[in-house]
């Protein structure tokens, strides 16, 4: 019986736990490159399952008591949904029983970036539904109002030039943004790797186009929303 | 070296090895699976969420209320229905909807409407010779009061006026029936020993006709002086002309004064033409006419021609002369000559003592919108000139009179007089007046007359518990109660009322009322005369019209916001005012324009050829109806009237048709159907879809997510 292994013997075995070993070292370096686009990969997806759970809820609940030729308005970036986030300090709009709807301010005042309102308090309940960083859309377009903006005040400083003129109708607006840092949801980032957002409106409803990329993963979606 | 390994052993690492294989691989599969199945259930829940918020389904909760006008709709007939849905506990999604409700129907008062097919014209020819003072074959009723005039005439009074045995007044002085059989007695001659004047019996005769008179035109003459009142309607002329006539004169040209005022009648736009001549038939100084109507009737009668004195019988002569021309020749009075007088009228083609049918128009006319009453539709049809339904039960009514200090006496059962011209429906009754000052409560269930009470007419609006009415013929409005009690009389040329509120308006005044109790709480006066006047209840404020085309409007408690200038030159006639973005708009309505203004401006105007008679604002268009008479015989039944509806905003002209024939009385508003209904004269109707309109079905309010 022999006590020790031959030089053969030890050479094939070396020769094969080498290749066990690249082996291993292979399975675990495509592991860690698979993990890694898999994280970019799920980061992306959760960037555009975020944005559009936000969107679809803001859209669900799009220009509620709210005049329904103003559900929205789109600029190039910018998508404005007619209505309110629910806040701690504010939980949208309510129904009152003296005001029969649909609810809105009207521009007594139109100058420069500022537009004064009739008032800002639309469906008459006591509680401002005008805040800063809020989007407006006006029967001429959209607006943000500024970040400068104190809460109460009839008079809303907005980011642009207003063209909008007096007696035009204005409601609160949830605008979405896409800047270069990501998808901002009323000056507040929503989504950072957000890359790509796009909105188009048509007859037959919202057609939202996101795009989220990190490093080479690049994740796409489109889909339609059927408005009422 | 050795490891003391042998060929198990490798099995047992290639073993565990594909174990580690199999291992990994079904682990990244079930991450994979977990992943997918959550982002497929967060998209489920979201997808859910919106397509059972956005669809009504069965298993929600509802919730209807009742908000003010929605935009876009005319602000005095609509109201916002709201039906909240309910889904879910936490987070519960709320869907809301609304649509149109209706507030009160477009009710109208039309004023004496006419038929071309039916133009009866009378001449009442009354003897005022003092034959007409000698006794009849009655005597004074006990119970009533009478009163003798200045002049010498004695005439029945109204039922409610109490004497005990006489009393002076600057009027004349009035006394009992008993009491006049004792000291009043009239001369009387040799036929007749009684102590009623025969002036007595005719004139509440007279007065009786008249006071059922309506779409007649009448004119009064007497035999002395001919015509004294040239034809017209208006029944408080013809009260006070024969007030005015007192039977003093020595001669009775009888035959004479017919002869003379055949020939009064007009020329066009008369279908019917009467006498009735009111007389004893005592003929004095009479008879001097042509040979050839002499004897006319050539019954070769000796007392045919001319006598100084009593005696001439030229009268049947000149009736049947009369009704040769197409004149019917009806006597009425007591007296000596009744034979001769039946004999009269039997050959003036007429009657002995007619009653107001035979002068009345018997045509089956409507003028005002149907009722709708569950599925059946109930017409306000007027026969004989008088309100008259087939489908109307009269037994078990209560009837009134208004007595002094607006007590309500109860009076015996008799016909409505007067067609019914205006009406409101509040629940289960349908209040309606009448052309004649009566206003009735209709239980429309049963189909049943509750009350009726002579002396309220006009325009009807029923709030709370009173019922606002007026102006009638005389110019009263009257605040009456559901029981029914007049709570209160004001004079004005036209109202209109909130729910605490009357606005009535005088001349250039307008006067703000309490409902309840008639008390005056404000007044203002204007520049010019008030044609108009509207409480628009959603915006609670009241629009003024003028006749100059001013708009006036001001807040409830009658303090002055703005005016608009219309320009028209015309005076308003309706005014309509809606909403949208927050803006409050008016249409205005002339006769030869339609405007569309702003608070602070006119934003356009029509000029229109035909007359607008209605109008009504849905969905931010303006639906009107618009009709003229035809000339120069007109009569609702003339022409057709035509439909136009025209952008409310805009002014925009989007569609017109004619709709039928005669004027059109409505809409009437069915909501339930999505259609609104147009009737004319024959109880023709025809109905507009309105369903496009939106409105007229729920419509989407938005949905929210309650947190």
């Amino acid at each position: 019986m022999n006590k020790g292994v031959t030089l053969i013997e030890l050479l094939i075995s070396m020769a094969i736990a080498s290749i066990l070993i690249l082996g291993l070292y292979s399975i675990n370096l495509v592991s860690a490159k698979t993990s890694a686009q898999t994280k970019e990969s799920s980061f992306c997806m959760a960037s555009i399952r975020n944005s559009a759970l936000k969107l679809n809820s803001d859209l669900m609940q799009c220009a509620y008591l709210m005049p329904r030729d103003m559900k929205i308005s789109i600029e190039k970036n910018r998508l404005f949904i007619a209505g309110l986030p629910y806040t701690s300090r504010h939980s949208g709009l309510k129904l009152n029983t003296d005001m029969s709807p649909p609810y809105l301010s009207i521009i007594v005042k139109s100058e420069g970036s500022y537009l004064g309102l009739d008032t800002i308090d639309i469906d008459n309940n006591s509680i401002p539904d005008f805040w800063a960083d809020l989007g407006i859309i006006t029967d001429s377009g959209p607006y943000v109002i500024s970040h400068q903006y104190s809460r109460g005040n009839p008079t809303l400083p907005l980011t642009s030039k207003v063209a909008a003129g007096i007696g035009e109708r204005v409601i609160p607006a949830i605008h979405y943004e896409l800047k270069s840092d990501g998808l901002y949801r009323n000056g507040q980032l929503l989504a950072e790797a957000i890359t790509g957002f796009d909105a188009k409106s048509d007859s037959e409803g919202l057609g939202i186009y996101l795009k989220a990329s990190l490093n080479d993963t690049v994740k796409e979606i489109f889909y339609e929303y059927r408005l009422q | 070296m050795s490891t003391g390994s042998n060929s198990k052993g490798w099995v047992l690492v290639y073993a565990m090895l594909f174990i580690l294989i199999i291992q990994a691989s079904a682990m990244a599969v079930a991450t994979l699976i977990i992943s997918k199945t959550k982002a497929s259930s967060a998209y489920y829940t979201i997808t859910k969420e919106i397509h059972e918020a956005t669809y009504p389904g069965e298993s929600s909760q509802y919730l209807n209320m009742t908000l003010d006008t929605p935009q876009g709709w005319d602000h005095k007939y609509f109201l916002t229905q709201i039906s909240r849905k309910d889904m879910g506990d936490n987070p519960c999604i709320r869907s809301l909807y609304w649509r149109v409700k209706l507030r009160e129907q477009p009710y109208q008062t039309v004023s004496k409407p006419s038929l071309s097919c039916s133009r009866p014209y009378l001449i009442i020819l009354i003897d005022d010779s003092e034959s007409m003072n000698w006794a009849c074959r009655e005597d004074f009723d006990t119970n009533s009061a009478y009163l003798k005039r200045p002049a010498g005439e004695i005439i029945k009074v109204s039922t409610d006026f109490e004497v005990s045995t006489v009393v002076e007044r600057t009027e004349g002085t009035y006394f009992k029936g008993d009491y006049g059989n004792s000291y009043f007695a009239a001369p009387f001659n040799k036929y007749f020993n009684s102590t009623m004047p025969r002036w007595t019996k005719v004139y509440s005769g007279v007065t009786g006709l008249i006071d059922e008179f309506g779409m007649i035109h009448v004119a009064i003459a007497t035999t002395s002086k001919g015509i004294i009142l040239p034809f017209t309607e208006e029944t408080e002329e013809l009260y006070t002309t024969i007030d005015n006539i007192h039977p003093t004169h020595s001669s009775s040209p009888l035959a004479e004064a017919l002869f003379a005022v055949i020939n009064e009648f007009p020329d066009k736009c008369i279908t019917d033409k009467h006498i009735l001549i009111v007389t004893d038939g005592e003929s004095i100084c009479d008879g001097n006419l042509p040979k050839d109507i002499q004897d006319f009737d050539r019954d070769y009668d000796t007392m045919d021609r001319y006598i100084k004195g009593m005696g001439s019988k030229c009268l049947d002569d000149v009736a049947a002369y009369a009704f040769s021309l197409g004149i019917r020749i009806h006597v009425t009075g007591p007296g000596t000559k009744v034979e001769f007088l039946k004999d009269v009228a039997e050959k003036g083609g007429g009657e002995y003592m007619p009653g107001a049918s035979v002068f009345l128009p018997e045509d089956k006319f409507i003028c005002q919108m149907p009722v709708m009453q569950d599925d059946s539709i109930l017409f306000l049809t007027n026969r004989n000139a008088r309100f008259d339904p087939t489908w109307l039960e009269y037994e078990d009514a209560i009837y009134y009179d208004v007595c002094e200090s607006l007590k309500l006496c109860l009076c015996a059962k008799h016909y409505i007089k007067g067609i019914a011209n205006s009406m409101y429906q509040k629940g289960d009754i349908l209040y309606c007046s009448t052309s004649q000052d009566y206003i009735m409560a209709i239980s429309l269930p049963d189909k049943r007359l509750k009350w009726a009470i002579k002396g309220p007419g006009g325009k009807i609006v029923a709030r709370n518990n009173s019922i606002v009415v007026g102006p009638n013929t005389k110019g009263d409005i009257y605040g009456i109660n559901a029981e029914p009690t007049i709570l209160w009389a004001y004079k004005g040329s036209c109202m209109d009322t909130s729910e605490s509120s009357v606005y009535v308006a005088k001349g250039t005044d307008i006067s703000l009322l309490d409902i309840s109790t008639g008390r005056e709480q404000g007044l203002f006066t204007l520049m010019n005369p008030i044609t108009t006047i509207s409480y628009d209840p959603c915006y609670g404020i009241v629009l003024v019209g003028t006749a100059s085309g001013d708009i006036y409007i001001f807040s409830q408690d009658l303090e002055l916001i703005r005016m608009i200038t219309t320009n028209s030159g015309e005076g308003i006639k309706g005014l309509h005012s809606f909403h949208t973005g927050k803006q409050l708009y008016i249409v205005a309505l002339t006769d030869g324009f339609v405007i569309g203004a702003r608070q602070d401006s006119v934003l356009w105007s029509h000029a229109v050829s035909i007359p607008c008679t209605q109008a009504i604002v849905m969905d931010s268009k303006v639906y009107i109806t618009a009709w003229e008479e035809e000339a120069p015989c007109g009569g609702i039944d003339t022409n057709r009237s035509t439909l136009t509806i025209i952008d409310a905003i805009t002014g925009e002209y989007i569609s017109g048709k004619a709709v039928l024939s005669g004027r059109v009385f409505g809409p009437v508003i069915n909501l339930a159907n999505t259609r609104i209904g147009y009737a004319n004269w024959l109880s023709q109707i025809v109905m507009e879809d309105i369903a496009s309109l939106d409105g007229t079905s729920l419509c989407y309010l938005g949905t929210k997510i309650l947190h």
